[in-house]
């Protein structure tokens, strides 16, 4: 699939656990479990933290603005069951170019 | 809304030099790892943990990063350790390394308005690009054996340039 094809996808709700599609200045998290994903000096994140929308034609994201702090919570309880811990999260603004 | 150009965006902005650190919480230390390595000079030393850090990636476990990442083969770390030895070799200031889920490692380099990118993704072989003044170069599948070209006069160009911050100089 294409990036347009996948763009025109994120203009509709994809599940029906998505309380509504992402609009401009929207905050969203990238939830981080390595430290291999940033720079710990630098406090910098690194590209490949987002790697997985090139790789997998998207990427998970939280919602600051929708039960972040639950959402997070489940997310990190769910992962330390395989041994993996939590690093961080880092967010930005969403706006679309569109 | 584009949630993907949202995030490109910020993956673009990530290496080009601006930082989106204002709002990473970190709760974490780094694990050590130790290598046999026999330093000559004060490049060896400069290059020490950059070769410590190559070689912890031995150590990650499938779905290492959270998103089901897979842990480089020993071929690429391999083959990016003979290209850093190049580096070394050529004195060029130690870059920085990073690993992706998809096994992929590269080496950077930046300062202000400059990028430099070398990524090693098949076994003896890498790509590159570079980003400068606005101007975007790269090369796929070129050999390992030495320095591209292209490559070694970006590593040049940085030194010949003013800059008040230089990381990338050789000598």
């Amino acid at each position: 699939m294409s990036y347009e094809e996948l763009f025109l996808l994120e203009e509709n709700k994809q599940s029906v656990y998505s309380p509504s599609v992402v609009l401009d200045d929207e905050i969203i998290a990238r939830v981080l479990f390595s430290p291999k994903h940033y720079l710990e000096e630098e406090g910098e994140v690194l590209p490949p933290a987002f790697e997985q929308i090139f790789s997998a034609g998207g990427m998970s994201i939280l919602r600051l603005n929708y039960s972040f702090k639950k959402s997070l919570s489940k997310t990190i309880k769910q992962l330390e069951k395989d041994g993996i811990r939590y690093i961080g999260y880092t967010s930005a603004k969403a706006y679309s170019t569109t | 809304m584009n949630v993907s150009t949202a995030v490109v965006t910020t993956f673009l902005i990530s290496m080009g030099g601006s930082r989106i650190s204002s709002n990473f919480i970190i709760n974490d230390t780094q694990s050590k790892y130790y290598i046999d390595y026999n330093s000559n000079s004060q490049t060896d030393d400069e290059y020490l943990d950059l070769y410590t850090e190559l070689f912890s990636y031995k150590e990650l476990q499938n779905n290492w990063d959270g998103y089901g990442g897979i842990k480089p083969s020993d071929k690429i770390i391999s083959t990016t350790k003979k290209f850093i030895d190049i580096l070394k070799d050529n004195k060029v200031l130690k870059p920085k390394i990073m690993v992706s889920g998809n096994g992929e490692i590269a080496l950077f380099w930046k300062n202000q308005n400059r990028y430099i990118e070398v990524d090693f993704d098949e076994a003896e072989y890498l790509s590159f690009f570079y980003k400068m003044n606005g101007i975007v170069y790269g090369e796929d599948d070129v050999t390992i054996n030495h320095i591209p070209e292209k490559l070694y006069n970006a590593f040049n160009s940085l030194t010949t340039q003013n800059s008040t911050n230089p990381t990338i100089f050789l000598t």
